[in-house]
């Protein structure tokens, strides 16, 4: 469904990926994982058109994303919740919702769409007519997550969608994620929260100074020596010695 | 009905506004004329320095277009100002594509947006100062012709008062009418967080130099009925810095982004200047451009949602709605 080959992207003298290639296919949850600056956001931001690539192409069911501005790649099923929400504070939350439904493919469908996110959102519906910044934080992430289904997207791509939530609301969060995909949706998720993450991935890829360094199934990459020592860290190991 | 309600107070209130000069001195009916030239360019102004967030300081350009097109045409051809208006009007949108088109294409934002249209409006003051066609530093002077309703003019001040109170009207409600509509939201997200709004299918380019052209062309017919009513239109006066300063000043008072704002900071401020000019202007010139700076110095610092912002809170604090303006955690929440 979409496929990464070979992308590199540079930030004036910084390369911050080298050939990455990914593949994500319908009606799969795949996992991004790393550190901080391992370039995880970058090759999202890509994806989306908000950075260029110096190498390589993105293709999305065979349409070249490329070189496509990132309003046109939205309209074509490719949207984001980016890093940190970036809502629109001073717009309320029902605003908020329809700026993402305002594209022309969105907008014939966009009272289900709104029904749609209501219903997995109850507490949105709530406090409608609340500006965005007064929710809390978990409530901001679930208005990025509802603004970003109301463009109708076949794949979801979500930057760090636990960052800075308690650990009840990351709880949540994920939970959110499997019901999304079980209603058909395709998700690419980014993530720190490596453990939490790769138990609900089909598939993951993890990124190290820019390059893939280990892919597999969500369990294999969970089970790996590599990353358990890297990442996880064993969970009896630590307080022994 | 519930759709078309929210036109209605403006509506209302204007046409109360209508019965104002018939009990008014002229000098007042005066007074009322400016307020609402000033109330009208600063709306026009409003919806891409307000809702979009693109703070031009150069509008004298799109102003001095419209006047100088009509009063050009009036005098070489005989052409009504009603449909130089619309000419001017014209000329102003390709200008404003263009300017729009320029600086927002190249990623210019904030000040060094507004640093490319001061040196654009600057520009074209030299440009018509050495234009001889366009009366070069003296200007066009509209011809007298008494009252004249075809060529929009009249004798007394009342006609000119209903036409800039209709046009004023018209701003108010397209500004409301954006409020709800989809390009108004996309104007809004823009200003907001303009990564996002492209991130979420928003074409943040071309809504930016849609706001511009629709903002230049409403000032461009500002700009005809300032040469008609002063019947007299030079490169400063038109084109200069300070009715591009002067523009955005009431809508910064008044409230930025919001329907009323630019009109409650002309209603407010345009008489206090006025009455400084008079009664000072003599001994202390410039009075009233010094309270200008004060009161924008004193709004940025305890007000900076001007006075319609305020008022909103302060309304929100006393009804215990929903309190929109207690800052709570920002939505960017999180390390980035």
């Amino acid at each position: 469904m979409l496929n990464v080959e070979n992308l590199s992207v540079q930030y004036s003298a910084f390369k911050a990926l080298h050939g990455v290639s990914i593949k994500v296919e319908q009606g799969q949850i795949v996992s991004i994982v790393g550190a901080n600056g391992a370039g995880k956001s970058t090759l999202i931001n890509t994806v989306s058109g908000l950075l260029r690539p110096t190498e390589g192409s993105i293709t999305f069911e065979g349409v070249e994303l490329t070189t496509m501005s990132a309003h046109e790649i939205v309209r074509h099923g490719v949207v984001q919740v980016p890093e940190g929400r970036k809502l629109f504070p001073d717009m309320t939350v029902q605003e908020n919702l329809l700026v993402g439904g305002s594209h022309k493919r969105a907008r014939a469908g966009r009272g289900e769409a709104l029904t749609q996110v209501y219903d997995l959102f109850p507490k949105l519906m709530e406090r409608e007519k609340q500006s965005a910044r007064t929710l809390s934080g978990g409530e901001q992430q679930m208005l990025a997550i509802g603004r970003a289904m109301m463009s109708q997207p076949k794949i979801l791509m979500m930057d760090e969608p636990s960052l800075g939530l308690a650990p009840i609301v990351v709880q949540s969060i994920f939970a959110v994620v499997q019901e999304l995909r079980n209603r058909g949706l395709t998700v690419l998720l980014v993530e720190q929260n490596i453990r939490h993450s790769l138990q609900i991935s089909d598939y993951a890829y993890v990124l190290e100074t820019g390059a893939v360094a280990l892919e597999g199934t969500g369990a294999s990459v969970l089970a790996d020596d590599h990353t358990k020592a890297a990442y996880i860290g064993s969970p009896t190991g630590s307080e022994a010695h | 009905m519930r759709r078309y309600r929210e036109f209605l107070i403006p509506v209302v209130v204007f046409g109360l506004a209508g019965f104002l000069p018939l009990f008014l001195k002229t000098y007042y009916v005066h007074i009322g004329i400016l307020i609402l030239i000033w109330a009208y360019l600063a709306t026009s102004w409003n919806i891409l320095g307000g809702y979009a967030g693109q703070h031009s300081l150069g509008h004298g350009l799109y102003m001095g277009i419209g006047a100088y097109a009509s009063t050009y045409l009036a005098l070489n051809f005989g052409l009504t100002p009603w449909v130089g208006m619309f000419v001017g009007m014209a000329f102003a949108a390709a200008a404003g594509w263009f300017v729009g088109y320029a600086t927002f294409r190249y990623g210019l934002k904030g000040a060094y947006f507004a640093l490319v249209t001061i040196a654009l409006a600057e520009a074209a003051v030299y440009v018509v100062s050495n234009w001889k066609a366009m009366g070069g530093a003296a200007g066009l002077e509209v011809k007298y012709l008494g009252t004249n309703p075809f060529m929009m003019q009249f004798d007394g001040k009342l006609p000119y008062f209903y036409i800039i109170l209709v046009m004023t009207l018209l701003a108010v409600l397209t500004a409301q009418w954006l409020n709800r509509r989809r390009f108004g939201y996309r104007l809004i997200a823009v200003r907001e967080n303009e990564e996002a709004a492209e991130a979420m299918g928003v074409n943040t380019l071309g809504t930016k130099i849609n706001a511009n052209v629709l903002s230049a062309v409403m000032t461009a017919a500002g700009g005809t009925f300032f040469a008609q009513y002063f019947t007299y239109v030079g490169p400063r006066v038109v084109f200069g810095e300070m009715v591009s300063v002067q523009i955005l000043l009431f809508a910064i008072i008044g409230g930025l982004g919001t329907v009323w704002g630019p009109l409650v900071g002309a209603v407010i401020l345009v008489p206090v200047a006025e009455i400084a000019r008079a009664e000072l202007g003599t001994q202390f010139q410039g009075a009233h451009l010094l309270l200008y700076g004060g009161v924008l110095v004193f709004t940025m610092l305890f007000m900076p949602k001007g006075i319609v912002g305020l008022v909103k809170s302060v309304r929100s604090r006393i009804w215990k709605t929903p309190d929109d303006s207690v800052s709570a955690p920002a939505p960017e929440g999180g390390a980035s």
